[in-house]
């Protein structure tokens, strides 16, 4: 059963329309992000589900009951709600911030504590540093955790999250994301949220919304979205580096390829049509690079090149932009892929990337 | 190292030094005070005015005693002062006080004599009043030094029965007086303040809240623009009236004069400092805040009592505080419209010439404001902390 579905909502804000004809629905588990330009309706789409606002027109259905046979105030307590500027109670501790629900629906004292303490490791912030602390002893980033874990924390169906990071710094920006990401790979709820990043929405997002002047232009996987834009408006928003951007959410383990090194200590040169080789030691660990024109040296470790950077080593984790980007300030074609320990699991080259976006993109421009 | 402890040690000597210089000028001026300008004066009864009475005569009729009191004081000065300064000053003052009834021990009461504060007596206490006030004491020492005064006031107190000080004498005589208007006094501020607050509340919600509220905002505004007195008298006419028609009032007590119209126009006038901490109070607390406590489910009666009352105390606290104070002193001109209040011995003082009786009306007045605006004061401090973290 669908958690959330939309048909045909409109919604008026006096003589102007904000949402209009809109309808789609969001199944369990299901991570949708609505996004578009300003003034495009996703907020006021968000808040028509836990009846902030009431649709002007159109049936609005919460767990296939419509919106309009619940009580909003109870409904609202089983829709968490988490926003850009947060919101905390600074009269309470972060405790009695991420209470607030349960309390309202009156669990008992146990229930709730264990409850708190439990949301609070898994949105990362230590139970015993932070539950006596009050908000404004907290950073932004803190902050908008115990926001996250306050919308959480009576496990409602659904969760809705404004722009939650939209105050945040870009550092700050992208290890939320992750995350988010993190706690979603941990209890896969149901989440609708708003957002004006483009790149939050793909690397988030299992479906996005795009909106625009309070009609929805696509709804759609990231992925197909990008290979496909729908019309003029969403290959403009998406932006021209839209090849790119489908990278954002490809690791390098989706394209690894397997790499046969020169292994110190053994004689010969591997079995390879190219004119170089890792170089790995006993442990497999990587040492660099080495070119086998110049092999009349006595030390293997004179003629070894080390990597230009730390950084190009890379880890099956890391995304397929942000490989690409190593490649390109780096000026390799190739990067090794290693294990946390350093040892070499495989190559990505620059060829396979190539490949994987050639798959699917039809159009040009 | 060897240098940062110089350093300390060249503040340290300069601030010593200035603590020294300041108590130096303390002293200097205490004592010029007490050469130049007569400290008492000796009055054969309340209307004639006596003779004088200098510090240089006290040295002449008692050197040795004198000179001991004046040298312990100095030494007290500079041994504790700059650590007790509040201590210093109140001793000062309870001994400029209590001087008379030691000093003039048996004095001959029957034919009226008296021994009147005069103008060196006041400069002392000026003089006395910002040594205490300006001194940077720790609150331990404060602490302390209020607690020995409490103690030795409590000592004195009941040695001043027959103290020969015309403001004693004058105690004396009025205490039923007195006691009756200081009661008076607190009952047309207290009724005047909780009516107050009883519609300021509702007003000041609707203020903040709703455009219909800013008229009644406006309209509490336009009435401190209101001399005080004159809303007093222009009360007077419709009291009149509503006692005239309506017979239960007027057996009641209500009529043109009076608790009545005392009352209201009090009340009116703590209508704006009430509302004012209501509105801003409401209006400090962030729209955020509101909207994620919707959003979370919060009914619209149980957001506004746990999340934005609460979030609205500090300014509150400061409107009530402002709006309380302010009636207690307003309170005083009640008894030109016959309500009673400690106005009554100031006026009646100043009708009679007698600052005795001014006095007697004025410090108990002053003991109200100042006392009730120290605690509600500390009680908005304690809010505050607790609330420290709200509003950054």
């Amino acid at each position: 059963m669908p958690i959330l579905s939309f048909e045909k909502v409109n919604y008026w804000y006096g003589s102007q329309q904000a949402v209009k004809d809109l309808s789609f629905v969001l199944e369990e588990g299901e991570f949708a992000v609505i996004i578009g330009p300003s003034g495009c309706g996703k907020s006021t789409t968000l808040k028509m589900v836990n009846r902030l606002l009431d649709p002007t027109d159109g049936t609005i259905l919460f767990m296939g009951r419509p919106l309009g046979s619940y009580d909003p105030v109870e409904l609202r307590r089983s829709m968490g709600y988490a926003i850009q500027n947060v919101g905390l109670f600074p009269h309470w501790t972060v405790f009695e911030n991420i209470a607030t629900v349960p309390r309202l629906l009156k669990w008992p004292a146990e229930s709730i504590k264990r409850r708190v303490l439990e949301i609070l490791e898994l949105v990362g912030l230590a139970p015993a540093t932070y539950q006596h602390k009050y908000p404004a002893e907290l950073s932004g980033g803190e902050a908008q955790r115990v926001g996250i874990a306050r919308a959480l924390a009576a496990d409602p169906p659904l969760l809705l999250m404004d722009e939650p990071f939209g105050a945040l710094d870009p550092m700050q920006r992208s290890r939320h994301q992750q995350a988010l990401l993190d706690i979603q790979g941990k209890i896969k709820k149901t989440i609708l949220m708003v957002t004006h990043d483009l790149d939050e929405a793909i690397l988030l997002a299992d479906r996005i919304l795009i909106m625009n002047k309070g009609q929805l232009v696509q709804w759609d996987t990231p992925e197909a979205i990008l290979k496909a834009p729908a019309n003029a408006f969403v290959r403009k928003f998406l932006g021209t580096d839209r090849s790119l951007k489908r990278l954002i959410r490809r690791t390098i383990g989706e394209r690894l390829k397997p790499a046969i090194p020169l292994v110190l200590g053994t004689p010969g040169i591997p079995d390879t049509d190219r004119s170089w080789a890792w170089v790995v030691d006993q442990d497999n660990t990587l040492k660099g690079w080495m070119s086998f024109e110049a092999t009349n040296h006595d030390k293997w470790e004179d003629i070894i090149s080390p990597l230009p950077t730390a950084e190009t080593a890379v880890s099956p984790q890391t995304s397929l932009k942000d490989a690409l980007s190593i490649m390109l300030s780096a000026g390799m074609k190739v990067l090794p892929v290693v294990d946390p320990r350093g040892r070499l699991m495989g190559e990505i080259s620059m060829d396979a990337i190539e490949d994987l976006i050639k798959e699917g993109d039809p159009h040009e421009g | 190292m060897a240098k940062g402890s110089r350093l300390h040690k060249i503040i340290e000597g300069l601030s010593c030094q200035a603590l020294f210089c300041r108590n130096m000028v303390f002293v200097i001026s205490l004592v010029l005070i007490c050469f130049v300008f007569p400290l008492y004066q000796l009055d054969p009864n309340r209307v004639v005015r006596g003779d004088p009475v200098f510090f240089s005569q006290l040295l002449s009729d008692s050197t040795i005693l004198f000179l001991c009191l004046t040298g312990s004081f100095i030494l007290l000065v500079f041994v504790i002062g700059s650590a007790f300064s509040q201590l210093i000053s109140g001793l000062g003052i309870l001994f400029l006080w209590t001087f008379p009834a030691w000093y003039w021990e048996g004095y001959p009461l029957a034919s009226g004599y008296r021994v009147s504060p005069s103008i060196g007596f006041w400069l002392m206490h000026l003089v006395l009043f910002f040594y205490g006030v300006l001194g940077d004491t720790s609150k331990r020492n404060r602490t302390i030094s209020w607690l020995v005064l409490a103690i030795l006031i409590g000592i004195a107190v009941p040695l001043q029965d027959k103290s020969p000080l015309s403001l004693f004498i004058e105690l004396r005589a009025q205490r039923t007086r007195l006691i009756g208007e200081l009661l008076q006094h607190l009952r047309l501020s207290f009724f005047a303040f909780a009516g107050a607050l009883a519609v300021s509340v509702p007003l000041g919600v609707l203020a903040a809240k709703k455009s219909v509220g800013k008229g009644f905002y406006a309209m509490a505004g336009i009435l401190q623009t209101v001399p005080s007195l004159a809303l007093f008298g222009l009360l007077m006419v419709p009291y009149r009236i509503l006692a005239q028609q309506v017979p239960v009032l007027r057996r009641w007590g209500v009529s043109g004069i009076g608790a009545a119209p005392a009352i209201t126009a009090l009340g009116l006038y703590a209508l704006l400092p009430l509302m004012t901490g209501i509105r801003e109070g409401l209006r400090s607390v962030p729209a955020q805040t509101l909207e994620a406590g919707r959003g979370l489910g919060f009914s619209p009666w149980m957001l506004f009592l746990k999340v934005e009352l609460p979030l609205a105390m500090p300014l509150v606290m400061a409107g009530t505080r402002t709006a309380f104070v302010q009636t207690l002193g307003n309170a005083a001109l009640a008894p030109l419209i016959g309500a009673g209040g400690l106005g009554f011995f100031i006026f009646q003082g100043i009708g009679q010439t007698s600052t005795d009786m001014v006095l007697l009306g004025v410090f108990p007045l002053l003991l109200l404001t100042l006392g009730s605006d120290a605690i509600l004061g500390a009680l908005q401090k304690r809010l505050q902390r607790s609330l420290a973290h709200a509003h950054t």
